[in-house]
């Protein structure tokens, strides 16, 4: 229970922080796989009465959308889909939350709005650029880590994601060479903001990227993850892989059973991949048999990923 | 809300829509923030002041120059280096911007400038990436990467690795000041950062991050780290490698990229001389756009004055 030892006062500023339980006192989750062969379908409904199911806590409350947006790129499949986006928030807005704000911190490029730009973000939206933060550029706060799994103790992180009320993670279903997938928890390396840690945030590889999406997720859980799948990037990920049609969108209030069953529908295995392994026991359900599926079966959806290439050597996180 | 027109044309009587921008968003306590109204950061309060030393007229803005100083010294830490906010307790990346802005008011205000200015370039010059530890230098050549050991620039933080824009900052800063201020390690560190940045250029001309070159990974260049990789080897502008990355720069200009990204692709080119083979089309809004506006008003205004081989220029007086 080291992972637990840090004071209770100083993580007051880190929002509403989900328990922390032992896999053994957690309930069933639930996971909801929604077919969604295109961009062009109405997504913003699918999310919507998906949503309904859950019945998320966000009436007059203020909602974070994290997204993936790493590559400026127009033709890349390695961002979060604008449509995935923009129906996300409309679903939310008509949930009744207050306000749905879009927020990234790109961990390559400086500029996060330009990729918002690039990838014509607005066309999907009524709203404009005001309901974007960028959170490389945020002001920011010290947070102490809640677990230990990595030796970084504590960050700096941005008071807007600090500061919302409800997070919701939106990451593509992607493959990573360190991570073996990027989905909902490891979209969270999104948050640390690059005027403190730089472009790359390298002080997390430094750290073990498994190590610290676990520190990260444990302090900042997202409330919610909708992975988008409806084109996956399959092979040289995070940056320059082939998209791959896997027609599903993934929803759930646990993101570790969401990303577990991405991780199946991709045919990985997620207690093989390390970070997941380890916030299956602490942050949320891992097992196929502690996860309740809603809406499509996995093996209705199951499209095997080529993976990433392993980094050539341990002393890659030099990179 | 009415937008500012930003022209490239340099106007001496009244300052630039840029300069004026960065006139009205300074703060209260002398710094400036990424935003106008956010609490003031060491990145954009450097470039705000580098830009401020070169305007038209530079002694008018000199008390305001004096008040940024100043919240430049309440946040330098007691090792010399400068963390991204006030308050923080770890030098990063920022100790080379701030070492920047010290430098070039070094002249005018030497009581204000020139004891931040030598802390944060001793502990610029002490300052090593992990790359250059004993430990990974065993690590790198049990991989057979042993060549990697020996070309190091900075990193963004510290015991991390060396990266492109960090080592292009470190390298500005150093080359700003006049040879007989600069610790005794400088001159390694300066051989050896601009053999960093050659190393690490992509194929095609242009710069990414600072990713190793590997065999079979797909390495793509990007405008701001190759603009200032540019900026930082302008002493050694007949180099093949030069030309190649000022022609991918110049062939960016109608790529998706930021305000941000504009303004110091523009200040790259300038300062070679050099035109982007269509206009970078600077935006015109400044006001609405949550872009990081400080610091591109601030690399509009040196780019709009030329004035960027006055600040490389410094060194070596």
């Amino acid at each position: 229970m080291a992972w637990l030892r840090c004071p209770r006062w100083e993580v007051r500023r880190v929002r509403n922080p989900n328990p922390l339980r032992p896999s053994y006192l957690r309930p069933p989750s639930w996971v909801a796989v929604r077919r969604a062969r295109s961009y062009a379908v109405n997504l913003s409904s699918i999310i919507y009465e998906t949503l309904g199911e859950f019945g998320p806590p966000v009436r007059d409350r203020n909602v974070l959308l994290k997204p993936n947006f790493v590559s400026l790129n127009e033709a890349t499949t390695a961002n979060t889909s604008p449509a995935v986006v923009a129906a996300a928030r409309e679903a939310f807005l008509r949930l009744g939350a207050r306000r749905v704000i879009v927020a990234e911190g790109s961990a390559l490029e400086r500029d996060s709005m330009a990729i918002a730009d690039s990838m014509h973000l607005w066309d999907y939206m009524e709203q404009s650029r005001e309901v974007f933060v960028d959170l490389n550029t945020d002001e920011v706060h010290r947070v102490v880590l809640r677990s230990r799994a990595s030796a970084l103790r504590e960050l700096y992180l941005p008071s807007t994601i600090l500061g919302a009320d409800y997070v919701v993670s939106i990451p593509k279903l992607k493959t990573h060479r360190w991570a073996g997938l990027s989905l909902s928890l490891k979209n969270m390396f999104g948050a640390v903001p690059g005027n403190c840690y730089g472009w790359p945030k390298n002080l997390l590889h430094w750290a073990g990227v498994s190590r610290t999406i676990l520190d990260l997720a444990s302090t900042l859980r997202p409330d919610f993850a909708i992975v988008d799948g409806v084109v996956g990037m399959e092979g040289d990920g995070p940056l320059h892989g082939k998209p791959k049609a896997c027609g599903a969108l993934v929803m759930g209030d646990d993101p570790v059973a969401v990303d577990s069953t991405c991780a199946r529908i991709a045919g990985f295995v997620p207690e093989r991949l390390d970070y997941l392994a380890h916030a299956g026991r602490l942050l949320g359900n891992l097992r196929e048999e502690s996860i309740q599926q809603i809406g499509e079966t996995i093996d209705s959806v199951r499209i095997p990923f080529l993976p990433a290439r392993k980094p050539a050597s341990p002393a890659s996180h030099m990179a | 809300m009415a937008k500012l027109q930003v022209s490239l044309k340099p106007s001496y009587e009244a300052p630039s829509p840029a300069l004026s921008f960065l006139l009205a968003a300074q703060n209260a306590d002398g710094g400036w923030g990424y935003l106008v109204g956010a609490r003031s950061a060491v990145e954009p309060s450097s470039w705000a002041l580098v830009a401020l030393s070169f305007a038209p007229d530079a002694d008018k803005w000199l008390p305001m120059a004096e008040r940024g100083l100043h919240w430049l010294r309440k946040a330098q830490l007691p090792d010399g280096s400068w963390p991204s906010f006030l308050g923080q307790t770890r030098g990063c990346w920022a100790t080379s911007l701030a070492c920047g802005a010290c430098s070039v008011y070094s002249r005018l205000l030497p009581e204000t400038c020139q004891e931040p200015l030598a802390g944060g370039l001793n502990w610029l010059c002490l300052s090593v990436p992990a790359e250059a530890l004993w430990k990974s230098r065993v690590q790198f050549w049990l991989h057979g990467r042993h060549h990697q050991a020996r070309q190091y620039g900075w990193s963004w933080t510290p015991n991390t690795s060396s990266w492109v824009e960090p080592t292009a900052y470190a390298l500005l800063a150093l080359q700003a000041t006049p040879a007989k201020r600069l610790p005794k390690q400088a001159t390694n560190r300066l051989a050896c950062g601009d053999a960093f940045l050659l190393e690490r250029q992509c194929p095609g001309g242009g710069w990414d991050t600072g990713n190793p070159p590997c065999p079979g990974t797909v390495r793509t260049a990007q405008v701001e780290p190759t603009a200032w990789a540019l900026l930082a080897l302008l002493h050694d502008s007949n180099r093949d490698e030069i030309h190649q990355g000022l022609q991918w720069l110049a062939s960016r200009a109608s790529e998706p990229t930021g305000l941000a990204a504009k303004a110091v692709a523009e200040l790259c080119l300038r300062a070679y001389g050099r035109r982007s083979e269509q206009d970078f089309d600077v935006p015109a809004t400044f006001e609405s756009s949550p872009l990081p506006n400080v610091q591109a008003a601030s690399w509009l205004a040196l780019a709009e004055r030329g004035s960027w081989r006055g600040f490389a220029a410094r060194g070596g007086k």
